[in-house]
């Protein structure tokens, strides 16, 4: 029972550790500060569009990146969540006659993670390329239920208008639209991507994210070392699932027209699409995907209308130079290298 | 007086072992990969398992650890039977078996490996809001065993550059942060450079006997089952050739004509 006494080396490392946090956390700070000054500060209704429209889908990638590169597991279904996200909000706005912005949050996340309990259930047995083509599958039919209007909820492929919700019983959903995204909204979706971000960093960090990287890395191992992993994998599809599910309801109330295109795999490809670009390996990547695929989409579209090709090739480079540090991961290499070599000279 | 007499009877009879296996079947379609082998292992003991390739030693160490179902027969384990058992469930128990190729969790840190290891004897795999590097319970024996495996220097290391006698090691030390009752090996020095394989066993041996956890390993290396069995099993076409301690079993001629001189 050798319990030794901290060495200098170790409160050296202790410090160095805490200081890495703090310039983090200032990091941190700063930046959701910046961000929700933004708006105000430009007036530019486009640019904060923009922002919010990025926000969201960095929630459903970081989300996505819990399956992906935490636990190993490439599903092609994330569309379901996404889209069971926005179909939520609007069915229950117009069906169940509920206004408030956090009630309808709440509620597009559980019922997101009851579909991931579902779709997941279904498909966790399977590997590789079947569970893709099983989640892919499955979420496929969840699309078609949608567009056939199968229970007459989601008015098929013509979808549904949004209203824009109250928030604790005040009104403010009769504002105007660019004065309710500006003054409120994407300061929700803002507070909401920094939740998420805390609450992640947290439980990749716990025991049970340290199980997710046990099966990731080695399944046989995991499971004789105790691990039942077919349990783990499901509690990672629903955790995942909940969180494109949040991005996917806060995104509704941006667009502000809900049709079964959400559903589709090609919203599925995209965020996986998002994922890579930022690089799966890395804890913040997916958030640097969604802005660089969001933001080189309209700079594409600026300038051809073949977008699609300069999206594909700039994703082939990225993961064949960068593979799967994606762009977060290889600028952080890159900033280490310029660092170190400034330590020599 | 009651507490001596049973004392004596412990020391007269052996206690209840640990597993036994009754009469344990595996077939794969026609083929008959083990044909009813009942033995029992003790948790005081090391136990060689030898036999030519194909002799169902494999298997046998799969039906144990429930990487494969039994077609037949019966296994107890601590008292109780576990043959429809799930695979982590017996590992949770105190079964585990180590593989031949080291299982580790390559993108991981040596000290994360273990620390994985005790965590999920713990069961606290679905602790979500607390850190792993605050846990210093896990942290505490984490370090213990690092030490104890002489693994230390490579605690902030990730595992995929380590030589394969340490990856080995860490291999066992992970077994051995599960508390185990018994251990499975299967060829825990293959790979292992000759000079390497005494230090490996020899490392392995003595946390098993340090710790009372019985061992039972599979080798090809007739000296080193010589020299580390206090008891040898001989396997051949899926029956228990020999079971007795190792000079009998290595002098015996029905092992020497089916396994020894069948070139292993």
């Amino acid at each position: 029972m050798s319990t030794r006494l901290p060495t200098f080396e170790d409160v050296q490392i202790k410090e160095v550790k805490g200081a890495i946090l703090d310039k983090r956390l200032l990091t941190g700070g700063v930046l959701f500060v910046a961000l929700a000054l933004y708006p105000g500060l430009t007036m530019n209704a486009y640019h904060t569009r923009l922002l919010a429209w990025i926000m969201c889908f960095a929630i459903a990638a970081l989300g996505f990146n819990v399956v992906l590169g935490y636990t190993g597991l490439l599903s092609f279904g994330h569309a379901a969540f996404f889209g069971t996200g926005m179909y939520t909000v609007v069915i229950a706005m117009q069906s169940a006659g509920i206004t408030d912005l956090i009630v309808l949050l709440v509620l597009a996340t559980l019922m997101a993670g009851v579909v991931g309990a579902i779709i997941g259930a279904l498909s966790v047995k399977t590997h590789e390329i079947y569970f893709a083509l099983l989640t892919l599958a499955l979420a496929q039919l969840l699309y078609v239920l949608a567009a056939r209007d199968v229970g007459g909820l989601t008015r098929g492929t013509d979808g549904i208008a949004l209203n824009r919700p109250d928030f604790l019983g005040i009104p403010i959903g009769d504002a105007p639209a660019h004065i309710y995204l500006m003054g409120f909204y994407y300061h929700v979706i803002l507070v909401c991507l920094f939740a998420t971000i805390i609450v992640l960093w947290i439980v990749l960090r716990s025991p049970f994210g340290l199980t997710l990287k046990m099966i990731r890395e080695n399944e046989m191992r995991a499971e004789m070392s105790g691990v039942p992993i077919l349990r783990y994998r499901l509690y990672s599809m629903i955790l995942s699932a909940m969180i494109v599910g949040l991005g996917g309801a806060l995104y509704a109330v941006v667009v502000g027209h809900i049709t079964p295109e959400y559903l589709d795999w090609t919203m599925s490809g995209e965020i996986v699409f998002m994922t890579l670009l930022g690089g799966i390996g890395t804890f913040l990547g997916p958030v640097i995907g969604a802005g660089g695929f969001i933001l080189l989409q309209e700079v594409a579209l600026n300038f051809t209308t073949y977008w699609h090709f300069t999206m594909g090739l700039v994703l082939f480079v990225v993961v064949l130079t960068l593979r799967e540090k994606g762009i977060w991961g290889g600028a952080k290499a890159l900033v280490d290298r310029v660092n170190d070599r400034r330590d020599d000279s | 007086m009651s507490t001596k007499k049973t004392e004596s009877t412990k020391q007269d009879t052996p206690t209840e072992p640990i597993l036994r296996t009754e009469d344990v079947r595996k077939e794969f379609g026609n083929l008959v990969a083990v044909d009813g082998v009942s033995l029992e292992f003790y948790d005081d003991e090391i136990v060689g398992i030898i036999g030519p390739n194909g002799a169902g030693k494999t298997t046998y160490t799969n039906l144990i650890s429930g990487a494969l179902s039994l077609t037949g027969g019966r296994i107890v384990f601590d008292g109780d039977d576990i043959s429809d058992l799930r695979k982590y469930k017996r590992v949770r128990r105190g079964l585990v078996r180590s593989f031949q190729i080291p299982q580790i969790y390559d993108e991981l840190t040596v000290f994360e490996n273990v620390q994985s290891s005790v965590i999920s004897r713990n069961e606290k795999n679905n602790r979500l809001f607390t850190l792993t590097s605050r846990d210093t319970d896990s942290i505490d024996e984490t370090e213990r065993l690092l030490e104890m495996f002489n693994l230390e220097t490579h605690a902030d290391e990730h595992t995929e550059h380590l030589p394969h006698g340490v990856r080995k090691i860490l291999d066992v030390a992970m077994s051995f942060a599960l508390r185990p009752k018994l251990m499975v090996l299967d060829e825990p020095t293959s790979g292992v450079g000759s000079r390497e394989k005494n230090a490996v066993m020899e490392t392995i041996t003595d946390a098993a006997i340090d710790r009372n956890i019985g061992l039972i390993f599979i080798e090809h290396d007739m000296e080193l089952i010589r020299n580390y069995s206090d008891r040898i099993v001989a396997l051949h076409e899926g029956r228990v050739l020999a079971d007795d301690d190792p000079s009998t079993v290595m002098n015996s001629e029905e092992v020497n004509q089916f396994i020894l001189e069948g070139g292993v």
